[in-house]
């Protein structure tokens, strides 16, 4: 099937005084037409980037996107002209942010923030755009009469479903969702996954949905990547990461979910932490964290293997390797 | 909104008693005899004492102050007192205090008003410029130039601009009267020059600031063009200090217009208080005075009801009851 994005090679970095951070590494990733992917990855991996690269949005002077190629629906965004890019984004593209307090403009109404951008890829009169607004409100359950209001008159769930509705009002064919829900509370969090699958499925817009959590992903993905220091180290369904994760750096983040059967067992974290994105190792990234790491794991940097469509990036599974000692 | 303004209007009541107190009570320690000036070196001792009683300068600083604020009855010294917008006449011009201020207050906003307008309208594009081009070689030439419009002297501006324009060149005229238009292109220049410079790294620093700050990003994602992102989207935003500022400013150009107005000889109410104070006419100075104290107190209201207009989130503390509600509904 035709993949409606691809990622190849690619390499992001942000210059500063005399550091270089690594944001991303030589990540590749594919994604389907109509598919959910799940990113999961701690704090600093490099998600955010990762998407805001999708959308060739790498702010020049500190970040540029160094190497690599990102096709949407076959077109070449890196090279793509400004007046492409803005065609592209909010109307092929768009993204959710992490933060909804602070992603709407407090100076302008709600419905004139969603209709300037319907407006702007729908060619609709002004009046047209406005009734697009108000029906996109609507169904995120936000009553019509409220898009003249402004966004400190709602409260951060609503907040969330009005950037919701803001991103999927020109229909994307692709949903980059930052942690959509990371700033609401549990069952706010619930009400608005609940809202966005249904638009997802009515529309067979594709997601990449970023997130700290593999119960949401678990719940709202069809296949997962796991992200390391700016590489993507896993990548299989949701059957084959949930049923046998490969990478010791997934399971690590198996075992750190909290079980709920047992009340006592506490959160266990990955001992260690991420390598400084500005001095990576020369070898496996997670060499230092690894259980298992080995003399192979210092000196040379992984490559992905495929294991029955199951991509890892890890020496255990190395042909010549030990996979026998996976456990 | 008119609860509001209500509020505000009655909060200014202190504010401007403050005021007078503390201008009169300067000109009450300050050394000066208006009785003795009044009836020239050779007085008697005994004409003296008349003319301090009459003037009402004999008696203890709270009962002059209270005749100041409530008035004082007297046929040649008396007046209605500043409540009722009377403080007499001028011990010099003879002419009615507030009558002389309201003759030459138009004058004075014609400097002021002129100066701002010029601030905003190459103060406000050029920040812009340095914001969205923050680094480049025009934004430390602006820089350079702001640094310059900030702490240049406004005496010294002028007398360059005066040498150079009116002398040499002989495009403008030194002096300046409001009726004549060409008259008014030097002061008001000069004037604008500080505020022009104070207006632009506001503006520039603000536009900063919005321009990362995450509406913007989202903005972007939402494939805006540049322009838009820009002018509708962090302008807008980045104004709301702009605002302050101008009417900060605006407030200074009328008090502060009193150089400017020296200089140029323009008959102003600068004028008219360096005038007054140099001849110690003390009803002129206190008139003087707490009319640009009362015009500066009203300028900061306006402001503030302009932020209304630029910023939504004020405008619902105005008073719009939707907001509370609302925002009370959707925790539910
Ligand atoms: N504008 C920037 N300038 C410099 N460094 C940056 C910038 N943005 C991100 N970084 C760095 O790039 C790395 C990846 O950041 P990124 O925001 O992509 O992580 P993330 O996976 O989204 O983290 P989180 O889960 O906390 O959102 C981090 O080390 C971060 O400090
Ligand atoms: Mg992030």
């Amino acid at each position: 099937m035709e993949k409606i994005l691809e990622i190849k090679d690619l390499e992001v970095r942000y210059y500063s005084d005399r550091k270089t951070v690594r944001a991303v590494n030589g990540l590749d990733l594919d994604l389907s037409p109509g598919k959910v992917l799940g990113l999961v990855g701690e704090t600093g991996a490099g998600k955010t980037t990762l998407a805001l690269s999708i959308l060739n949005m790498i702010r020049a002077p500190q970040g540029k996107i160094e190497a690599g190629s990102i096709s949407f629906a076959g077109k070449d965004v890196l090279s793509m002209s400004k007046h492409e890019l803005r065609d592209m984004r909010g109307k092929d593209v768009a993204m959710i942010f992490q933060d909804p307090m602070t992603a709407l403009n407090p100076v302008l109404s709600v419905g004139e923030q969603i209709a300037e951008t319907v407006l702007k890829h729908e060619g609709l009169t002004k009046d047209q755009a406005w009734k697009r607004a108000e029906e996109m409100l609507l169904t995120v359950g936000i009553p019509a009469e409220r898009s003249k209001d402004y966004p400190h008159q709602f409260s951060g769930g609503m907040k969330q479903r009005v950037v919701i509705a803001l991103a999927l009002a020109c229909n994307p064919k692709l949903l980059l969702a930052d942690e959509p829900t990371t700033a609401l509370d549990v069952t706010i969090q619930a009400q608005v996954l609940d809202l966005m699958r249904t638009l997802i499925r009515d529309n067979g817009t594709s997601v990449l949905f970023i997130t700290h959590s593999l119960g949401l992903v678990a719940e709202n993905c069809d296949e997962v990547a796991t992200m390391y220091a700016g590489e993507i180290v896993e990548y299989g369904t949701i059957d084959q990461v949930f049923g046998k994760a490969l990478h010791p750096y997934t399971q690590g983040l198996f075992g750190s979910l909290p079980d709920l059967s047992e009340a006592t067992k506490r959160l266990k974290p990955i001992p260690g932490l991420m390598p400084d994105p500005t001095a990576l190792p020369a070898g496996c990234f997670f060499e230092p964290r690894c259980p298992y790491a080995m003399e192979v794991c210092k000196a040379a940097h992984p490559k992905d293997i495929d294991v029955g469509g199951h991509l890892v990036k890890c020496h255990l599974f190395d042909k010549e390797g030990g996979a026998g000692r996976k456990a | 909104m008119s609860k509001y303004l209500l509020r505000r209007i009655f909060m200014l009541v202190p504010v401007l008693f403050g005021v007078t107190l503390i201008v009169f009570g300067l000109l009450y320690i300050t050394p000066s005899d208006p009785a003795q000036m009044m009836l020239g070196p050779n007085a008697t001792p005994a004409a003296y004492t008349q003319m301090k009683a009459d003037m009402g300068l004999d008696k203890p600083f709270v009962v002059q102050y209270i005749r100041f604020l409530f008035g004082y009855q007297h046929p040649i010294f008396g007046y209605k007192g500043l409540l009722f917008g009377d403080l007499g006449r001028s011990y010099i011009s003879n002419r009615n205090v507030f009558e002389l201020i309201l003759s030459s207050f138009p004058n004075t906003l014609i400097l002021a008003a002129g100066a701002l307008f010029l601030a905003l309208v190459i103060g406000v594009p050029i920040g812009i410029l340095s914001a969205t081009r923050h680094y480049s070689a025009w934004d430390m030439v602006f820089t350079v130039f702001a640094l310059l419009g900030a702490s240049m002297p406004v005496f010294w501006a002028a007398m360059v601009l005066i040498y150079t324009f009116a002398n040499n060149l002989r495009i403008f005229p030194a002096m300046s009267n409001p009726r004549d238009f060409m008259s008014l292109v030097l002061p008001i220049v000069t004037l604008s020059m500080y505020s022009m410079a104070i207006i632009m790294r506001m503006t520039r620093s603000s536009m900063l600031d919005v321009m990362e700050q995450d509406y913007i990003r989202t903005a972007r994602v939402k494939g805006m063009d540049e322009k838009v992102v820009i002018f509708k989207h962090a302008l807008r935003n980045a104004l709301i200090p702009v605002v302050t500022v101008a009417g900060l400013q605006f407030g200074q150009l009328l008090g502060g217009a009193v150089l400017t107005e020296k200089i140029f000889s323009y008959p102003g109410l600068g004028s008219i208080m360096v005038d007054a104070i140099y001849q110690k006419d003390t009803p002129q100075i206190l008139g003087s005075v707490c009319f640009i104290a009362l015009t500066f107190t009203i300028i900061n209201l306006l402001v503030d009801i302009l932020y209304g207009f630029i910023d939504p989130r004020i405008k619902s503390t105005f008073g719009r009851k939707k907001a509370k509600p609302a925002a009370a509904r959707s925790r539910a």
